[in-house]
């Protein structure tokens, strides 16, 4: 036999550790692809057999990126319950391999996996939908809280921000812009998670929530995630504040999408805005829309 | 300090450091850091903008970083990802690490990463290969990239040498600097039945930019580089020579799963020191062992949580 090259014992080795299966079925599925046996590719040294050499790669590679999973879900991973979670980690680690040199790719994935496997016959009224959809609706929240934190937050701002009140909304209305920091993230979702997340979240008692469709407004601030379960119109506004534009003309989009007077949101503002100013979910200007970028 | 050696490339010696780990973040804002450098994983860093970032500015502002990487997969016979390359270039023009390390490794082929610190066939064609990608790479970054030895479970048949000549040749051809963790020496030499001694000798001392330790866990007939255990007397015992062979360089403790408090993770650091006079024995530390099988090169702490 010649001597296989490094290409071909590098794609081996990569097939082996990343072919779902036993031992036995890794190696001949490696084998029938690239042509080799483990008995000619692994040394024998000393009175370790060359499978549970082989072994400490293939164990490994599931066992540490399960970790990191589980690392990066433990809001999802209390809901599911451990064994549950094992379960399906696992298999979205078979399902699509890491093709990132981030090991925060493997999140995305995983919610992929979710979704794909989900069983398409069950439609969302079902009562078993709770237990289908609702892992899926968690994993995208606490998804969107993780982004969040690793996006770009307006911390480095916090000092030049001054805390609006509800005189500078009513009265200087047309002075003030917005815009959102990179941070935000807004999710539609099929449930109300947010409470469950936190009592998820401090091992509190919960109760499971019913379907309804929700919008979900996830940021930080001093680099603490925060999380606000918000109506339409307050949907719309912060898509509006993603183009960096005077608070008057965000408030009259977002009512003309919602059919909401303008001087109605302007009102709920006085006591929203502030709310969303010391959350990060929006940077506000008082000197205009050139503030916003100066 | 001992800077008048011409080795390790000109590189400075750092003195004594830990990896920069989530579960420290809120200590070190609070307190002084007490070792001399930092080591950050790279890949940590490059796209997240939120408070280990913030975290990082503030230790930079202290001491010197130094940038280990684990996804470079300079071993690997897939093209080098040059977009990887372009967020370590730019990360390392804002942290301006001392110097930007990685392993002798692949991570995986056919795009896909493992996430592990897979072994290399040492053959004379992979010692071509591996040194015309340090050559791109170190092009590319502007700076010598220092490699480091991974732990390994098997050896492929078709190798052709030992791995201390291999990275000897690596080093002088490439003239890339050597990261040598001699707790990996040790794991090797147990798991494959050479010596450790002799492998540490045979490096080339002048190439040795810095040095890891670390304790692993016994696993029956192998044993598994887990990085949750104190240095155990032998990995003490390596890192006394090679620290003699070098001359000192820059040596940080590995630390990486069941991490414990930043008091303590130095107290463990510092335990270097006393080797280095030698004028006590080297710490009575067994090698803890264990009936399931451990999780090589742990990663999980680079997503775990930074706030309660
Ligand atoms: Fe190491």
């Amino acid at each position: 036999m010649n001597n296989p090259g490094t290409v071909q014992l590098q794609r081996w080795m990569n097939e082996v550790i990343t072919t779902q299966g036993n031992m036995q079925f890794k190696l001949q599925k490696a084998g029938s692809l690239y042509h080799l046996d483990i008995n000619d590719v692994v040394a024998e040294t000393r009175d370790v057999s060359i499978y549970s050499r082989m072994h400490v790669y293939t164990s490994g590679y599931v066992m540490r990126l399960f970790e990191c999973l589980s690392a990066d879900f433990p809001v999802l991973q209390k809901f599911m319950g451990e064994e549950v979670f094992t379960h399906f980690a696992n298999a979205s680690l078979m399902w699509s391999p890491s093709t990132s040199y981030s090991l925060y790719d493997l999140g995305s994935t995983f919610i992929r996996f979710l979704e794909a496997t989900r069983p398409k016959h069950i439609d969302e009224n079902d009562e078993q939908s709770i237990y289908l959809d609702l892992p899926i609706e968690i994993a995208r929240a606490e998804r969107a809280r993780s982004e969040s934190l690793r996006a770009k937050g307006l911390e480095e701002l916090a000092g030049s921000q001054s805390e609006i009140s509800p005189e500078d909304i009513l009265f200087s209305a047309h002075e003030l812009a917005v815009s959102t920091p990179e941070c935000l993230r807004l999710v539609q979702l099929s449930f109300p998670v947010k409470q469950l997340f936190e009592q998820l979240h401090h091992d509190e008692p919960y109760e499971v929530p019913y379907p309804l469709p929700t919008y979900l407004a996830v940021s930080r601030m001093n680099y603490r995630p925060s999380m606000l379960e918000i109506n339409d119109w307050q949907y719309e506004f912060l898509v509006a504040c993603q183009t960096p534009q005077p608070l008057t003309d965000a408030i009259n989009q977002a009512s003309a999408a919602t059919n909401i007077p303008s001087a109605t949101i302007l009102a709920e503002m006085c006591i929203w805005l502030p709310i969303l100013q010391s959350g990060g979910f929006v940077h506000i200007a008082t000197s205009g829309i050139a503030g916003l970028f100066g | 300090m001992n800077d008048k050696i011409t080795s390790r490339l000109g590189l400075p010696d750092l003195g004594l450091g830990v990896g920069l780990r989530n579960k420290h973040f809120h200590h070190l804002l609070n307190n002084p850091p007490q070792v001399d450098w930092f080591e950050i994983i790279s890949e940590n860093y490059m796209d997240d903008y939120g408070f280990v970032r913030h975290v990082l500015h503030h230790v930079r502002q202290q001491v010197p970083v130094v940038m280990h990487g684990v996804s470079m997969s300079i071993g690997s016979t897939d093209p080098l990802n040059m977009e990887y390359l372009k967020k370590l270039k730019t990360l390392a023009e804002e942290i301006e690490p001392m110097w930007v390390s990685d392993h002798l490794c692949w991570t995986g082929v056919m795009g896909i990463n493992t996430h592990d610190l897979l072994p290399m066939p040492l053959t004379y064609e992979s010692l071509k290969h591996v040194a015309d990608r340090v050559d791109q790479v170190q092009n590319y970054l502007k700076r010598p990239l220092i490699l480091e030895n991974p732990s390994s479970y098997l050896e492929f048949k078709a190798s052709e040498m030992p791995e201390w000549e291999f990275l000897a040749s690596l080093a002088k051809t490439t003239g890339c600097g050597l990261l040598l963790d001699v707790n990996n020496v040790f794991v090797s030499a147990h798991n494959h039945g050479f010596d450790a001694e002799h492998y540490i000798r045979n490096i080339p001392a002048e190439h040795v930019v810095q040095m890891h330790i670390a304790g692993p866990t016994d696993y029956g007939a192998l044993l598994v580089d887990t990085h949750d255990q104190p240095v155990p007397h032998k990995v003490w015992q390596l890192y006394k020579l090679a620290h003699e062979l070098t001359g000192g360089v820059s040596t940080l403790l590995e630390w990486d799963a069941n991490i414990p408090e930043y008091d303590e993770l130095v107290a463990e650091l510092f335990k270097a020191k006393k080797v280095l006079k030698g004028d006590m024995g080297l710490p009575e530390v067994p090698i803890q062992a264990t009936d399931t099988l451990p999780v090589s090169n742990p990663v999980h702490f680079q997503l775990e949580a930074q706030y309660e």
